[in-house]
C-alpha cells in the first residue's frame, strides 16, 4: 500500500506507532499530503476550543442518588413485568368469556329468551349493551351486568366498560351515568371525575355525547378523555377524530387531534398541545385519571394551592432531588402540587420555577411550562433566565406554533451577557430560520 | 500514600458494580459524568434533555456492567452507551414530532441547515458549522477531537468497523470545511 493512501488512517488515529512514524516522515517528502494534514489539523484545532470551552459540572447531589434510583428502576421494571403478565392473563380470560357467551348466545335453549328479548325491543328504547372489561376498587349499582347505569370509582380504582361498540373507561373518584338513548345517539352523563373514550364510527346523523355540569361535549367516532371537577373546571383532551365542546351559555368550540382545552366561566377555553402520553392509547388517559384529584394538571395557580394545608405539607417533605425523581419517574400531578406549593411560600425561588417549567414540559402541558419559564425569567439570576428564555422560546416554537414570541425570546437570549448563552450557536441558527423572508 | 494510588482503578469499579455494589456508581459518576454530558449537550443540542439522558447513561451502567470486557478505557464504552441513548432520543422526537403533525424535528436537518456565512456574523463560524453538521458527523468528532479516543475506541464505542470509523471522520472534517468555506482552510493561510 502506498504511504499516501495511509493518510485517512493516520488521521483517524488508527495506525500503530511504526506505522505513524513512517506517515510523519512521508509527511516530510509529499506537500499533497502535507497540506491534507495541516488542514485536517487546523479544523481540529478550532473545533477542539469550541467544544471544550464550556466547563460541564455534574450534581453532586445526583452522584449521592444514584445507587437509590438504580434499586427505584429495577423495582419498577420487575412491576412493570407483573403487570403485563396479569394484562396477558386478563386478556386470555375475557377472549375465552367472550366465546363462551358467544357459543351459549346461539344454543337453541336460549331461544325463548331471545324472542323475550326482541318483544322487549319493540316496546322498550333500545339501549346499548354494557359488558364489564375490567374493574378495580369500583362500586357498581348493579352487579349484574348488563344493566349498571350508575357507575361510582370511589377511591384510586379505574372501570373500563363496553357500551355497545363505544369503550368507555371511568378514572378515579368519578361518577357517571352510562348511555341511555339509541346507541346511534348515546349520553354519558358525567357527575365528576374523569371519563375517557373510545367512540364507535356513527353516521353522520347520530352522535355521542358527554354532559358534564351545563358542557356538552359531542364526538362522531373519536377517542378523548373529559375530567369534570363538579364544580366549574372542565378539561377535554383529543386524540383522534374532533370534539365540539357546547358550554352552558350555548357556545361552541372544536378540539381537535393532539388539543386539550380547559373550560371554565372566568375562561371560555385554554387551547395547549394534548400530553403525549396520553396520544397512544385510552389506557394511558385512564392511568393519569388516576393520579389523586387535584386541579394541578390544567389549573393551579399558587394563590389556589396555597390555600390547602395538605400541599404545604407535601413540600416540606420534597427538595429538589426529590421532586427530580418524582419527574424522572413521571409522578408529574405529584411533583407540579410540591413544586407550586414552594412558589407559592417562595415566589422567587427560581430553582423551583426552573423545575416547575420542566415537569410540565414533560408532561405536556407546554402552556404552562412556558409560564413557569417566564415566571423565572422575572426571578432568577442572569444564567437561570437565559436558560429559561431558551426553554420558552423552544416550546414557543416548537409546540405550540408561536414564531413572534420564540423570536423575541431567541433575541433577548443572545443579547445577553456572554457566559450565559452557552447554546448561542442553536439560538442563531433557529432565530435565523424564524426571521427568513 | 499518592492519592490516585488509592483510588480504585475504572476497571475495579466496574467488576463491583457488576458484582451489585451500587455504591460504586457515584465514583464513575464524578469521574466520566462531566465528559459524557458534555457529549450528550453536543449531541442533543438540548442541554435539558442531556442532563436527563446522562443520568440514564450511569443508570443503565450496573446491568450493563456485567457483559463489560476490558478493550482499554472505560470512557469509549460510556460514550457508546452515550451515543445509543441519544439516538434513541432523536427517535423518541421524531416519532412524537410526526405523530402530533405540529412539531418540528429538534436538530436541524440537513436541507434545512444554512450555510454558516448566511447566518449572524456575531458567532464564531466553526461553531455554526459544527451545529449544521448530521449526527453521525458531530458523534465522530466530538469522540476525537474533544474526547481523544482513537479511531479503534471510536469504532467500539459506535459499535461500527474501523474503517467505516475512518471514513466517517473524514466525510465530517470535509462537510466541515464545505460549510464553512475552503478559503478558511486553505494550506496556504496555514503554512
Amino acid at each position: 500500500m502506498k504511504t499516501c493512501d495511509q493518510l485517512g488512517d493516520y488521521l483517524a488515529q488508527l495506525l500503530d506507532v511504526n506505522a505513524r512514524a513512517v506517515v510523519e516522515a512521508h509527511l516530510q517528502e509529499c506537500s499533497a499530503c502535507r497540506a491534507a494534514a495541516q488542514q485536517a489539523e487546523k479544523v481540529d484545532k478550532s473545533l477542539r476550543a469550541f467544544l471544550l470551552q464550556r466547563e460541564f459540572q455534574v450534581s453532586p447531589l445526583t452522584t449521592r442518588r444514584l445507587p437509590d434510583l438504580v434499586k427505584t428502576q429495577r423495582r419498577e421494571q420487575r412491576a412493570r413485568g407483573v403487570r403485563t403478565a396479569f394484562a396477558g392473563m386478563a386478556a386470555a380470560t375475557l377472549a375465552l368469556v367472550l366465546i363462551v357467551a358467544r357459543r351459549n348466545a346461539e344454543s337453541p335453549l336460549r331461544a325463548n329468551d331471545a324472542n323475550v328479548g326482541a318483544a322487549n325491543a319493540s316496546t322498550a328504547p333500545q339501549v346499548p349493551k354494557i359488558t364489564l372489561l375490567f374493574e378495580e376498587g369500583a362500586k357498581l349499582s348493579d352487579p349484574t351486568l348488563p344493566g349498571a347505569r350508575h357507575l361510582d370509582v370511589p377511591g384510586d380504582g379505574r372501570l373500563v366498560v363496553r357500551a355497545g361498540e363505544d369503550i368507555i373507561g371511568l378514572g378515579a373518584r368519578s361518577q357517571a351515568e352510562l348511555p341511555e338513548g339509541q346507541p346511534q345517539d348515546s349520553v354519558i352523563r358525567l357527575a365528576s371525575g374523569v371519563v375517557a373514550v373510545q367512540a364507535a364510527h356513527r353516521s353522520a346523523q347520530g352522535s355521542l355525547s358527554v354532559r358534564a355540569g351545563g358542557y356538552t361535549v359531542r364526538v362522531v367516532g373519536t377517542r378523548f378523555v373529559v375530567t369534570w371537577d363538579g364544580v366549574s373546571h372542565l378539561l377535554v383532551g383529543v386524540s383522534e377524530g374532533v370534539v365540539r365542546v357546547v358550554d352552558p351559555h350555548g357556545g361552541e368550540r372544536s378540539v381537535r387531534p393532539g388539543q386539550q382545552m380547559t373550560f371554565s366561566e372566568q375562561d371560555p377555553g385554554t387551547l395547549e398541545a394534548l400530553g403525549s402520553e396520553a396520544l397512544h392509547s385510552m389506557d394511558q388517559a385512564l392511568d393519569a385519571a388516576r393520579q389523586p384529584a387535584s386541579p394541578a394538571p390544567f389549573r393551579g395557580e399558587p394563590a389556589v394551592l396555597r390555600s390547602q394545608p395538605s400541599v404545604s405539607a407535601i413540600a416540606s417533605e420534597l427538595d429538589d432531588a426529590s421532586i427530580k425523581q418524582l419527574i424522572l419517574e413521571g409522578a408529574y400531578a405529584r411533583a407540579e402540587r410540591a413544586l407550586l406549593a414552594r412558589v407559592g411560600a417562595a415566589p422567587r425561588d427560581a430553582a423551583a420555577w426552573w423545575l416547575l417549567g420542566e415537569c410540565r414540559r414533560k408532561a405536556g402541558q407546554s402552556q404552562q411550562s412556558v409560564s413557569a419559564y417566564r415566571r423565572l425569567i422575572e426571578v432568577g439570576g442572569p444564567a437561570e433566565r437565559n436558560r429559561a428564555r431558551y426553554q420558552a422560546a423552544l416550546i414557543l416554537e416548537e409546540r405550540l406554533n408561536s414564531p413572534a414570541a420564540a423570536i423575541e425570546l431567541y433575541r433577548a437570549y443572545l443579547a445577553a451577557p456572554a457566559g450565559t448563552r452557552p447554546l448561542e450557536a442553536s439560538a442563531q441558527l433557529r432565530l435565523s430560520r424564524l426571521t427568513r423572508p | 500514600m499518592n492519592e490516585r494510588l488509592s483510588q480504585p482503578s475504572d476497571e475495579v469499579v466496574i467488576a463491583r458494580l457488576a458484582a451489585g455494589e451500587l455504591s460504586e456508581l457515584g465514583v464513575l459518576y464524578v469521574r466520566h459524568g462531566s465528559q459524557v454530558l458534555r457529549f450528550l449537550t453536543h449531541t442533543t443540542g438540548d442541554p435539558s434533555a442531556a442532563e436527563d439522558l446522562c443520568q440514564d447513561v450511569f443508570l443503565a451502567v450496573p446491568n450493563a456492567a456485567k457483559r463489560y470486557r476490558e478493550l482499554g478505557k472505560l470512557r469509549p464504552w460510556l460514550l457508546g452507551i452515550a451515543a445509543r441513548k441519544a439516538k434513541s432520543w432523536k427517535r423518541r422526537q421524531w416519532v412524537r414530532a410526526t405523530l402530533l403533525d405540529r412539531f418540528r424535528f429538534w436538530a436541524p436537518l440537513e436541507s434545512e441547515c444554512e450555510p454558516p456565512h448566511a447566518l449572524p456574523a456575531q458567532q464564531s463560524a466553526i461553531e455554526r458549522a459544527f451545529v449544521c453538521l448530521p449526527q453521525q458527523f458531530r458523534e465522530v468528532l466530538l469522540l476525537q477531537v474533544a474526547e481523544g479516543l482513537t479511531g479503534l475506541e471510536i469504532a467500539a464505542a459506535l459499535g461500527i468497523s474501523p474503517g467505516a470509523a475512518r471514513v466517517r471522520l473524514h466525510r465530517a472534517r470535509q462537510e466541515l470545511r464545505k460549510l464553512l468555506g475552503d478559503a478558511a482552510f486553505d494550506v496556504e493561510a496555514v503554512a
